[in-house]
This record gives C-alpha cells, structure tokens and sequence, in this order.
C-alpha cells in the first residue's frame, strides 16, 4: 500500500484551493468525532481512537512560522460543551477536546498518525507481545505540585477497568491483564493476548494518567481536572465556557506559547461561522461543512483540515428478507450513486468509497467506484425473485443532517429499480435502541467513528456477536482473518490481512459504503503554529500562537 | 379572599404529582436508555460494561422502586444529580434559572409597553392605517419561527453592523454591560412573538369594552375622551390582558430552548432539551417538577390578580 507524500502545506487563502486535490493523496486516519458533528450521543462514537504505530503520510497544514510570540488568550470555538470534565464517566468527543490540553497519556498521535512519546519517554514490547515496558520521563509534575510516578499509572489504568468506576470506556483496556509498577520511572503492563492496537489504544482520551489524590478526595474528575498537561485548569461554567491557564512548569521546552485559552462551546452550526467571522473567537473546531466555501474565501481567516476514516454506509440487516439473499444486497449497491450522495450530505467535502477505508488509508484495497448500473441491479432483483420490487423502510438519524440527506438520496436511487424505501429519520436515543441494540430495522443508514488501527473497526463491526455488528454479519473466515489481523505486528503482513478483509466485505455486502467526510479548523490568519491533526484531536493549540 | 388563595394553592399538590408521575413514566415509556447512550455503538464494550454502567446510574431496579426512591429524596428537598454531568440538579438550576428568568423578565420588558401601547390605539382608531399596519406585524410576529427571527436579528446586528456579538454569556453579577449585550438580541427574538399576541388581545379586548353600554353612558355624560378610556375602559379591558400575560409569561420559561441553543445561553430549556435526548432522567424529573411548579405558581397569582382587579371573582368565590 502506497502510503502519501510526507508534506507541510502552508496553507494560505489560495492554497486552500489545492487542498482538496491535496488531501486525496494523504493517508489520513482519524480518531473523530462522531460523525463529524454532533454535540450528545452520536458524538460518543468517537470515544475510541488510536493511532497504529505505523508509517502514514502527513497531513500538517501549519503555517510557515517565525518566531513564536509568547503571550495572550486564545478564544476557541467548540462543537459541543463537554458536559462535564471526567473522561472515565464519559465517552464524549466533547470532553475528550476539552482534557487533552490539561492531562497527558503515556503515548501521543504524530501529525502522520504514528505513535510518539509522550510521558512515556520510550517503551520496549516483549517478543511474544505480552509484556510492554515503558520508561516515564523524570521530573513532570501534576498541576497540584507533585511528581508523576510509575505507581499513578498504574493506579489510572486500574481505576480505568476497576467494576466500581463504572466506566463507558472500561473495555480500551481490554487486552490488559495487570499493569505494575517496579520503580518509579518503570511501568510494565502485561497483556491477556498479544494486541497490536495495543499502543494505538494508549492514546484513547480514557488512558490519561491522574493523580490518586484528586480522584480519592473528589470522587470522580467531573468538575476538577488536575493534570500533567500544558495548561491548568481554571474554571467551567456548562454551557459558557472553559478557562485554561498556561502550566509554566510544563515538560516540554518553551510550550505552550498561549498564557491561556477560553473554550466557548458553540453547537449551532451556522454561530459557529458567525462567531469566527465576526472575531467573537479566534478559532474554531468542526467549521460547518455547509460554509467552508465562504470561510476559504475570508481573507481574514486561514482553514486546516482534510478527509477523516469516519465512513458513512447503508448498514443491510442480513436477517431479514430479503437482505439476506446477495443478490438483493448487490443490486441495491450497484444502483447507488455514490457521487450524487456527496453534494447533498456533505457539501461536497468528501470521498465516496465503496470498501470500508479511504483510498488514502494505509489498509485501504485500492478499489475503482463502478458507475452505478441501473439495469444489472434490474437483473438481479429478477433472478432473486424480487422483479417487481418490495417495499422496506431505512432508518436513520435525524439529528445528523449528513446522514438523513445521504438517506433521501439512497431512497430516491432505490426507487429506480422498484425498491419502495419509506424514510424512518429517529433521534439519537431511538437509533441506538431501535437499530444497533433490538436491531428492529431494515436499511439504517449510519456511520462510524473515525479508526487510527484497522483493527477497531473490523472487530468492532463484522466479527460474529460483536457488539458493534448490526447488520447480524457472520462469516468465520472473516472471523478468523480478523483474529489475525490482531495478533500480527509486521505492517505488511496486516496490510495484506485487511485487504483481503475488504474483499470479503465487498462479496458479502453487510453493509454499502457511501463516503467519508473532510473535517476543517478555521481560524484569524493571526493565529500560527496550528497543526491539523487527522484524528480531530487539537491537541497542537499548546504550539499556537498569536502573531499580533 | 384568604381562602381562595389557600384553595388554589392547595389545589397545587394533586397538580404536581401528576406532573412527576407523567414525567416519570413517558421518559421510561420512550425508547432509550441512558447508559446505552452513554457508552455509544461502536467503540470496544462488553455486557459487564454495560451491567456496571446501568447499576452506576441506578437503573438495575425496577421502575415503581426507582420512582418511590426518586418521591422520596424529592420530599426532602434533594432533586438527585444529573447522570450525565455529575453535578446536582440544584446548582444546575442555580446556574441556569436565572438566565432563563432574565431573558423571560426582559423578553416582557421590551414587549409589554409597545404592545399594549399599540393594542389600544389599534382598537381605538379601528380600520385605520395604524390598526392594519398593527395587524400585518403582529401576523408576522406570531408567524415568523423563532429561529428564522434569530438568524435575521445575529445577521443584521453582529455579522453586518457589528453592534452586539453573535452569542456568549456573561453572568449579570460579573459585567452587567456585557450581559445585557449579550441578552438583547434573544430578549428581542423572545419578545416578538410574545408583544403580538398580547396587542392581539389588548385590542380586541379594548374593543370588546368599547362597544358596551357603560361606556356610551360616559360618553353620553360628556367626559372628555382620555377619561373614558383611563376610568372606564382600560380597567375593564385589562383581565382578560392579564389572562394571556400570565399564560404567555409562563410560557417564556419554558419556550427558551431554540433562543437559548442558538445564542449559547446556559439556561434551563436548553438544559432539558439536552437532558431528555441524553435520558438524564433524574434532570428531566426534576427541573420538568421545579418548571411545572413555576408554571402553576405563576397562575395562582394570575388567578389572585384578578380577584384584587375584580371584586366580583372576590364575593363569588
């Protein structure tokens, strides 16, 4: 698999022009957030994320910089208010966008999605797999004063899968067995079976490392957050705003630029844009698909961004009738037009693609889009038994309009070859309930969250009983490459395991992928040093700084 | 008199029990769960995830126990804690009450005197320009969805003049200026509809006034115009004005979700609109409790206006 050109594009007002082709060529892997936008539960599909330890192209769209300036307080728009501070009680994108400047993990995503050191200075993996050793970085203190040592990290993984905390994100650590801690700069975790997500799902906003007292004396982390990380924290009012303060004593050299940022969540889409134009912030995350044009065409602002793995599909319940015949799922994915879903859904900020990856994905199987072929579909609803059609019902989220409009074009494209498709949009409650935990529905057309490791979403989603799998997909071959595909550590060999992965999964057509869509930062051209970060995370805002 | 106030306050409790057994059932009746939506779909979990979520959030006990321990913290003064943000319910509403209150208080402030103003005049100088111009207004004010009326207001008044920002808050306590910079625009956006149904019924219960006897009879005697319309008119025009305030009023509070969402105010429909779609339901359950009483409180002195206004609710009753 090909992997993009590593390049740092300064991405000024007619730079921004190229992005689009640019991004085509970059591998991108996203941790996101859920389905790009969403401010409740969908945005819990993102909880999980995680970079692989594997090359990937870079996508680094800062600005060419000179001196950085120290100083001033960065206003930041958000998607979503966090609700609350406390990763474990929640698996909120929101939350996630919020702590990451003010706790660290022991491992970090590279702008090209391979792994780098954060507090763990570096780490050595056993050659059976089961034994990771990592080595912690001497003298970083947590906000409160104290020295981070081995024993926190062991205490934070276990508080992470402890019965008690009772947390949503328990199972990233799934694959551990114990984690201890022989001195204090040594951490040693050992694992039930080897894991090569391993690392990847060490970045997860749940591994973060706290401090025993903090959590002991308040209970849980929901209103205070005490950290390692580059800024303090100060104050949260829900609903208003997040104050951050620069951390003088943090461990990187000179970071972060900021003496502090206000994080002002905006959940209205179109204040968002109002917001950055009219200068009530400096910056904001998740810039409207819907106005990235205007935006790019604002002197005054410069954008970041690029495609992300989140894919969006037409999920066919293989248990019913008569979507568990192949002939009807084949006709139903030639007689979409992958192309025409785009304008409508995103805005036309995105990439169809018919296999699980972006083309741009290290595992992605390189794969032409067939025009879509009304009249093979024909056929084969004829030799299935089906020439006049039927009558089903696709389901979907109202709350996200990138989906409902991708369905109000599946529905029209069904309706060519007989397929009476009545729309069925629910809110989010309903969704989870309805489709993915009684799998009461037909056709659902969703998404996932964005994966770093191609493990996460094939576990996740087509191996038999999975929680993840709705479609009621079975295939023991699929089972077993999937359970392969976890215990290799060689890229290449992986490679060749999800390509052929893909394969299967465009044979048996559990689900028809539609598109993945781009993610964009827009900020005032006076902000610098801002890095666009393939999984959504803005963890580089501790490098921004303000040229004014 | 002071029985009829005991009455209609004693009439309160059977009210909010209803309330907190409706609410409790329909967010139990409507599909959804919290901790199912709390953990998502398709991140890494397992049924002992799940199981340790649910028992966290007490939802591992059948519904009648959970209500009866929920009446039971209620009677006592305690609303619980939301499941989703962790804080009790009562600093939420601390926080969020007042914003909502503020922006009611001056959603009525900034419509009231206008509508009433233009409502008797139109009623006065019926089928004038005025009274037609009135009319097509007040059609566009209770027409124009409220959201429409708020991108309109942000695009004039924070892309293009640049006179207020687009959202934000700021307690009134910390900078007042700034607060009610902040405050204008949704006040305005809240206000309108509001202001027009309230001059609806200014003017047709002016008019309704005008038309009766006692009036003629004032006219008849000579009494100068302004005199009939202060002594004789406005007075008896003003119950059933009061009626649609209150009803209105009461309805503000509740009615903020959309202003509050677009303009980025922490106030409290905003905050039950989330809470219901995340299934927070000790939030649903006890600010639905706390508004409902709000709502009901507001009418009772609805209700007590008009007999202080009316003598004859007074000797009826």
């Amino acid at each position: 698999m090909t992997t993009g050109p590593d390049e740092k594009s300064p991405l000024d007002q007619k730079a921004a022009e190229m992005l689009a082709n640019a991004l085509t060529r970059r591998q991108i892997m996203t941790r996101g957030a859920a389905l790009g936008l969403s401010a409740t539960a969908l945005s819990r599909f993102a909880a999980h994320a995680a970079p692989a330890g594997h090359g990937g192209a870079f996508t680094k769209l800062s600005q060419a910089s000179p001196t950085p300036k120290t100083g001033g307080t960065l206003k930041v728009g958000l998607q979503a208010d966090p609700t609350a501070l406390d990763p474990y009680k929640q698996s909120l994108t929101a939350i996630w966008h919020v702590v990451e400047h003010i706790y660290n993990r022991l491992v970090d995503v590279n702008p090209d999605l391979t792994i780098k050191p954060q507090l763990a200075e570096s780490w050595d993996i056993s050659d059976d797999g089961l034994t990771y050793t990592f080595h912690l970085r001497k003298g970083v203190k947590f906000h409160n004063g104290r020295e981070l040592v081995a024993s926190d990290v062991k205490y934070s993984f276990e508080h992470l899968v402890d019965p008690a905390t009772a947390s949503q994100s328990a199972a990233t650590l799934d694959s551990m067995a114990s984690i201890e801690a022989p001195d204090d700069y040594t951490a040693v975790m050992t694992l039930k079976k080897p894991d090569a997500s391993m690392l990847a799902n060490l970045t997860n906003v749940a591994c973060i490392i706290v401090p025993k007292e903090v959590v002991e004396e308040n209970g849980d982390l929901s209103q205070v957050a005490v950290g390692t990380g580059p800024f303090k924290f100060v104050e949260y009012v829900p609903n208003t705003h997040i104050v951050l303060e620069r951390n003088p004593d943090y461990w990187e050299e000179g970071l972060p630029y900021l003496d502090g940022m206000e994080l002002i969540p905006v959940s209205d889409d179109t204040q968002r844009t109002n917001a950055i134009t009219t200068g009530t912030v400096d910056f904001i995350e998740y810039a409207p698909l819907r106005d990235v044009d205007t935006l790019k065409s604002d002197d005054s602002l410069t954008l970041a961004g690029d495609s992300n793995t989140n894919i969006r599909f037409a999920g066919l319940n293989l248990s019913r009738k008569p979507f568990d015949d192949i002939r009807v799922r084949q006709a139903i994915n030639k007689a979409i037009d992958r192309d025409a879903v785009l304008e409508p859904a995103v805005f036309g900020h995105g990439t169809a693609v018919d296999v699980v990856f972006p083309p741009t994905y290290w595992a992605a199987m390189k794969t032409t889009i067939p025009a879509p072929d009304i009249e093979g579909a024909k056929a084969l609803l004829k030799e299935a038994g089906m020439e006049k059609g039927f009558k089903t019902t696709i389901t979907t989220w109202s709350a996200y309009s990138f989906l409902s409009n991708a369905a109000v074009v599946v529905q029209a494209q069904l309706k060519q070859i007989g397929i009476d498709a009545e729309l069925n949009p629910v809110e989010n409650a309903t969704m989870i309930q309805s489709v993915y935990t009684d799998k009461d529905y037909d056709i659902a057309v969703t998404g996932t969250s964005a994966y770093v490791d191609p493990n996460e979403i094939m576990l996740q989603n087509f191996q038999t009983g999975a929680s993840g799998n709705f479609v009621n997909y079975s295939n023991p071959k699929v089972d077993d490459l999937i359970t392969k595909g976890i215990a290799e550590t060689d890229q290449a060999k992986r490679t060749e395991i999800y390509q052929q992965l893909q394969q299967m999964l465009l044979d048996d057509l559990p689900w028809v992928n539609l598109f993945v869509a781009n993610q964009y930062e827009a900020m005032k051209t006076y902000v610098k040093g801002y890095t666009h970060i393939p999984t959504g995370s803005n963890i580089t805002l501790k490098e921004t700084w303000l040229d004014k | 008199m002071l029985t009829y106030i005991l009455r209609r306050f004693a009439l309160l409790i059977p009210v909010l029990l209803g309330v907190s057994i409706i609410t409790f059932s329909l967010m139990r009746l409507i599909p959804g769960d919290a901790a199912l939506l709390s953990i998502g779909v398709d991140k890494r979990s397992t049924p002992e995830v799940l199981a340790a979520v649910r028992k966290s959030y007490g939802l591992d006990k059948p519904a009648p126990v959970q209500y009866l321990k929920w009446m039971q913290h209620v009677l006592k003064g305690d609303l619980g804690k939301s499941l989703q943000t962790r804080r009790t319910i009562k600093q939420e509403l601390r926080l969020r009450l007042p914003v909502t209150f503020e922006l009611a208080l001056l959603a009525v402030l900034i419509g009231t005197l206008p509508a009433v103003t233009v409502g008797v005049l139109a009623a006065i100088k019926r089928n004038s320009s005025l009274d037609y111009g009135a009319t097509v207004i007040t059609l566009l004010g209770i027409s124009v969805p409220n959201f429409f009326l708020a991108a309109l207001l942000i695009l004039v008044f924070a892309v293009w003049l640049g006179w207020l920002p687009p959202l934000g808050y700021v307690q009134f306590t910390k900078d007042p200026v700034q607060n009610l910079q902040d405050m204008l625009l949704p006040a305005v956006t809240l206000s309108l509809p509001y202001a027009a149904v309230l001059m609806r019924n200014t003017r047709s219960a002016v008019l309704e006034v005008l038309n009766q006897e006692h009036v003629r009879v004032a006219r008849a005697k000579g009494l100068p115009s302004s005199k009939v319309l202060m002594r004789h008119v406005l007075p008896n025009a003003a119950l059933p004005v009061i009626t649609i305030a209150g009803i209105q009023v009461a309805g503000l509070l509740g009615g903020t979700v959309i202003v509050e969402t677009i303009f980025g105010l922490p106030g409290v429909g905003r905050y039950i609109y989330d809470s219901i779609s995340n299934r927070d339901y000790p939030v649903v359950q006890g600010v639905t409790l706390v508004l409902a009483t709000i709502f009901v409180l507001v009418s009772v002195v609805v209700d007590i206006l008009y007999a202080v206004i009316d003598p004859r609710l007074r000797t009826s009753q």
